[in-house]
C-alpha cells in the first residue's frame, strides 16, 4: 500500500513534468529547446526556491504562513528605498534581512504565544505588512537612482551561473542538511508528526516553531533582494504570484516525497516544475490567466496525491 | 434499605456483540422502585455496555426488556428517555454558559403557545433542585458551580424528566471526598423519592454504603449478585480480584534483590491542583515506585506535575534535596527526568522511523547543541538502546509498523537513550500482550538498579508485580503507602476504591 501510493505520486508528477516538457518541445521547439531557456528557467526559479526551502519547515511543523510574500514585498520596497537614497548597499542588505527576521519573529510570537490559528494570524500580519509597504513606497514603481553595484548582485556570474543561482543552491543544501542532520531539524519533524508527543518528550515546541518563522522571514527578505536587484527596481505587485507558486511547489514536493512528506529537494523540484510550466506557456503566447488556472489545477492535484498517500500509510 | 414490591423493569438474556467480540453475554436484570443497584466489575467486563443498552445508546443483539410487564424496544436514547430510563454519563454534560434553569429543563422545556414558558421552567427547576437537596441560584451559570453541583444538576435534570431509572456512571470520579459525599447524599434523596438507580463505580466504599443490591459483571456475564447484609466493602474487593496465588509468589522473588538508597532522589510535597489535595511523594534510587488510583483520582495530575507538563498542580519539587522549578517536560529532561506518556498517541511519532523515535531526546547529548547529527553514530547508539529491550528488526521502519508491545519497548528505549536517571512511565503496558508485559516488567525492574523508576498505573496487578512501594491515591489524597509484603492486588484495590 505504502510503496505503491508513493510510486503512483512520483509517476504522476514526474510523468507530468516530462509530458509538459515534451509538449513544449513540440509546440515551440525553436525557443523552448534552447540553453538560454534552461538558464532562464533556473534564474526564474531562484526566488521561489529560496522561499519554498523556508516554507517547507513551516509546513513540516504543521503550521501555515500566508504572510511571507508580504514580507517579500515590504523588504523589496525597503531595500530599494534605502539604496536609491544613497545608503551603502551592504548596510541596506543587512537592514533588510534584519527587518525580515524581525517580522518573522513577530509572526512566530503571535502564532506560538497566542495559540491562535497560524492561518488567520499570518493572514492578518500579511495584510498589515503590505499596508506598511504601500505606505512607504506610495505604491509606485521606484527605478531611479539605483546604484550599479546593487543591480550587479543579480547579474554577476561565477562559473557561468549568476550569483542568485549559487545562493539558491546554498540555501537548498543548507536547508536539507538542517532538516535531516540537526537537532532543530529533527525536532521540527517531531513537532509536525505529533506535537503533544514532542512536547512531552522534552522538545521546546514554541522555540522550534519560532525559529521556523524567523527563518522564513530572513529568507523572504533575501528573496526580495534578489527580486529587486534583478529588476533594478521596485514595483508594487512584484511578490504577487509567489504565494501561490510557493505552495504549489511545496505540495508538488510532498507528492513526490517518500511517504508524502514535505522535503527541501521536493520543494525545489516543484519550483522548477512550476517555472517550466510558466515559461512554456509564455513561449506559447498563452494569455496570463492560463498560468493561474493551471497552477490552481496542479496545486489541487498535488494536495490530493499527497493526502492520498498519507491516508495509505496511516 | 431493602427494595419494595415487584420488579417494574426486567431485562432477560441481554447479549451484545460488536463485530466478533461479545461484550455482554446473556445478562438478566430486575429492578425495583427505590432500589440502588451497584454495578461493579473490572475494566472491559461489560459495565458500560450494559449501561448503554439500558439507556438506548446501543441496541441489544439478543434479549428483551419489559417495563411494567410490557415488552419494550428502544432505537435511540430519546426512546429510552420517553420510557423514563436516563443515563448520566461519566463526562459532565452540563452547558457551562447556560443557567441552571436551562440545564435542568434542557430538551424538555415547558412551552406556552409555542414559546418557552420561563415561569413554569423556573418552578419546575426549583422543584427538581429541592428533590435532590441542591440549593443554588437557578439563574447562576452552570459553569460557575463546583464539580459536584454540576453532577447534581444532571441528576435534577433526570428528576425533571420524571425518570424512573437513573444510571449513574462513575458519578464520584474526580471528586474530593467531601464532594463525593454530596453526590452520595443526593443519590439517597432520590432513592427516598422512589427513583431506581444503577450506580456504576469503582469506588467500592460508596457502592457498599449506597447499594441494596450489587451486581458484579466479569467477562461479559454476571459473576455475582449480592443483596442486603452480604454487601460489605471487603466482599466487593474480593469480587473484583482475580488473583492466581502462584503469580504473586514468583514476583516476590524477583523483587527481593533490589536495594534502595536511603535518601530520596526525587521528592514532591504538598501538591495541590484541581484534583489533588496536598499529596507528597518521595522516590528513591534502586526501587520501583508505583502510583495508583482510580480514574479521576488525581494520578494523572500528579504525573503531569512530576514531569513538568502544563496543568493546574502546584507544590514543592526537590531533586537530590535541592528545590527546583520544572516548567516543562524539556526542563525535566534537562534535569535528567525522562517521561513516557501512557497513551501511545501522546508518545510516539507514528510516521517517523523507529530510530528517530528513540533518538529525539538524546540528540543533544550525542551531538552537542548545534552539532550535526551523524546518521551512522545515531543508528548505532539508538540500536544499542533498542537492543537492551530487545526490539528487533529494521530500525528504519516507521514505528507504527511494530506490534503494540514492541512499540512500547521502543518507546522505553527512548528513555534509555536519553540516559535519564529518573524514569517516569505512565501506564507502561496498556495494550501490550501478556508475554510482552512480563518482559517489560522485568526490563523495568532491571532499570531500577541504578535509577529511579516511577510507574503510574491503574492496574493493581501490574503494580503488585512491579513495584517496591505503592502510593495509593483516593479522591485526590494519599490513602495509603504500601511497601514490601503489604503490596498485593487485594490491598491496592481496597486502598484506592
Amino acid at each position: 500500500m505504502k510503496r505503491s501510493s508513493v510510486t503512483a505520486g512520483r509517476v504522476v508528477v514526474f510523468g507530468g513534468f516530462l509530458l509538459m516538457a515534451l509538449v513544449f518541445s513540440v509546440t515551440v521547439p525553436e525557443t523552448f529547446l534552447q540553453l538560454s531557456t534552461a538558464r532562464n528557467i533556473l534564474d526564474q526559479s531562484v526566488v521561489p526556491i529560496v522561499l519554498v526551502c523556508a516554507l517547507t519547515f513551516v509546513l513540516i511543523t504543521g503550521e501555515f504562513d500566508l504572510s511571507f510574500t508580504a514580507i517579500v514585498g515590504l523588504a523589496a520596497g525597503v531595500v530599494v528605498l534605502l539604496v536609491s537614497h544613497g545608503v551603502s548597499v551592504l548596510l541596506a542588505l543587512g537592514a533588510t534581512v534584519l527587518l525580515g527576521g524581525l517580522i518573522g519573529l513577530l509572526v512566530g510570537t503571535l502564532v506560538t504565544l497566542g495559540r491562535a490559528s497560524s492561518f488567520i494570524v499570518t493572514l492578518a500580519v500579511g495584510s498589515a505588512v503590505t499596508g506598511i509597504e504601500y505606505g512607504l513606497t506610495g505604491q509606485t514603481t521606484i527605478y531611479q537612482d539605483i546604484p550599479e553595484s546593487f543591480s550587479a548582485l543579480a547579474t554577476n556570474e561565477i562559473l557561468g551561473l549568476r550569483l542568485p543561482v549559487w545562493f539558491a543552491l546554498l540555501v537548498v543544501i543548507g536547508a536539507a542538511i538542517t532538516l535531516q542532520a540537526t537537532r532543530y531539524g529533527r525536532q521540527a519533524q517531531a513537532v509536525g508528526s505529533n506535537v503533544q508527543a514532542a512536547y512531552l518528550a522534552g522538545v521546546r515546541v514554541r522555540r522550534v516553531k519560532l525559529l521556523t518563522f524567523v527563518m522564513l522571514g530572513l529568507l523572504s527578505a533575501a528573496a526580495a533582494i534578489i527580486l529587486t536587484s534583478r529588476a533594478s527596481s521596485y514595483y508594487p505587485t512584484a511578490s504577487g504570484g509567489l504565494l501561490l507558486s510557493s505552495y504549489v511547489a511545496a505540495f508538488l514536493g510532498a507528492a513526490v516525497g517518500s511517504q508524502n512528506r514535505f522535503t527541501v529537494g521536493g520543494g525545489a523540484f516543484g519550483v522548477v516544475f512550476i517555472t517550466t510550466l510558466q515559461t512554456g506557456l509564455t513561449l506559447n503566447n498563452q494569455p496570463a490567466w492560463t498560468s493561474a488556472l493551471i497552477q490552481g489545477v496542479v496545486l489541487a492535484a498535488a494536495v490530493l496525491i499527497a493526502a492520498r498517500g498519507k491516508r495509505d500509510v496511516a | 434499605m431493602t427494595a419494595q414490591g415487584e420488579a417494574w423493569f426486567t431485562a432477560r438474556g441481554l447479549v451484545k456483540r460488536y463485530g466478533g467480540v461479545t461484550a455482554l453475554n446473556g445478562v438478566d436484570l430486575d429492578l425495583n422502585a427505590g432500589s440502588v443497584v451497584g454495578l461493579i466489575g473490572p475494566n472491559g467486563a461489560g459495565k458500560s455496555t450494559l449501561s448503554k443498552l439500558l439507556a438506548g445508546v446501543v441496541s441489544p443483539s439478543e434479549g428483551q426488556f419489559a417495563i411494567d410487564g410490557e415488552a419494550v424496544r428502544f432505537s435511540d436514547p430519546a426512546g429510552a428517555q420517553a420510557s423514563g430510563l436516563i443515563l448520566m454519563p461519566q463526562e459532565i454534560a452540563v452547558l457551562p454558559g447556560s443557567t441552571v434553569i436551562d440545564n435542568v429543563t434542557l430538551g424538555d422545556e415547558r412551552t406556552r403557545w409555542g414559546l418557552r414558558d420561563g415561569d413554569a421552567c423556573r418552578k419546575e427547576t426549583e422543584a427538581a433542585l429541592a428533590v435532590i437537596g441542591l440549593d443554588v441560584d437557578p439563574m447562576a451559570h452552570a459553569g460557575s458551580l463546583p464539580a459536584p453541583y454540576q453532577r447534581m444538576l444532571m441528576m435534577a435534570r433526570a428528576v425533571h424528566r420524571k425518570a424512573r431509572l437513573l444510571i449513574l456512571d462513575e458519578p464520584t470520579a474526580g471528586l474530593a471526598e467531601h464532594e463525593a459525599d454530596l453526590v452520595v447524599q443526593a443519590v439517597r434523596r432520590l432513592q427516598d423519592n422512589s427513583l431506581t438507580m444503577i450506580f456504576v463505580s469503582h469506588h467500592l466504599s460508596e457502592v457498599a454504603s449506597l447499594a441494596d443490591r450489587v451486581t458484579c459483571v466479569r467477562e461479559a456475564k454476571v459473576a455475582a449478585d449480592l443483596r442486603g447484609d452480604e454487601i460489605t466493602k471487603d466482599a466487593l474487593v474480593e469480587l473484583l480480584l482475580d488473583v492466581r496465588p502462584e503469580d504473586e509468589a514468583e514476583v516476590r522473588e524477583t523483587k527481593a534483590s533490589v536495594t534502595r538508597d536511603p535518601a530520596p532522589t526525587l521528592e514532591v510535597q504538598d501538591v495541590t491542583g484541581s484534583r489533588l489535595r496536598g499529596v507528597s511523594v518521595a522516590a528513591h534510587r534502586g526501587e520501583v515506585l508505583g502510583i495508583t488510583g482510580l480514574l479521576g483520582s488525581g494520578v494523572s495530575e500528579l504525573v503531569g506535575f512530576l514531569v513538568g507538563a502544563e496543568g493546574p498542580a502546584t507544590g514543592a519539587y526537590k531533586l537530590h534535596g535541592e528545590a527546583l522549578r520544572i516548567g516543562s517536560p524539556a526542563d525535566a529532561l534537562r534535569h535528567g527526568i525522562g517521561y513516557l506518556p501512557g497513551d501511545r498517541t501522546r508518545a510516539s511519532f507514528a510516521k517517523l522511523p523507529i530510530r528517530q523515535n528513540v533518538s529525539l531526546p538524546a540528540l543533544r547529548a550525542w551531538f552537542g547543541r548545534l552539532g550535526l547529527v551523524s546518521r551512522s553514530r545515531e543508528a548505532r547508539l539508538a540500536g544499542e538502546a533498542l537492543d537492551k529491550l530487545s526490539v528487533q528488526g529494521d530500525h528504519e521502519r516507521n514505528i507504527s509498523a511494530l506490534s503494540g508491545g514492541n512499540q512500547q519497548r521502543a518507546l522505553v528505549s527512548r528513555l534509555l537513550a536519553a540516559d535519564a536517571p529518573v524514569l517516569i512511565l505512565d501506564e507502561p503496558t496498556v495494550g501490550v500482550d501478556i508475554r510482552a508485559r512480563g518482559e517489560l516488567w522485568s526490563a523495568l525492574r532491571g532499570l531500577a538498579d541504578d535509577r529511579v523508576v516511577i510507574v503510574a498505573s491503574g492496574d493493581p496487578e501490574e503494580l503488585a508485580a512491579l513495584a517496591d512501594r505503592v502510593v495509593c491515591i483516593r479522591h485526590g489524597e494519599v490513602a495509603a503507602v504500601l511497601t514490601g509484603d503489604e503490596i498485593s492486588e487485594r490491598s491496592i484495590t481496597a486502598a484506592i476504591a
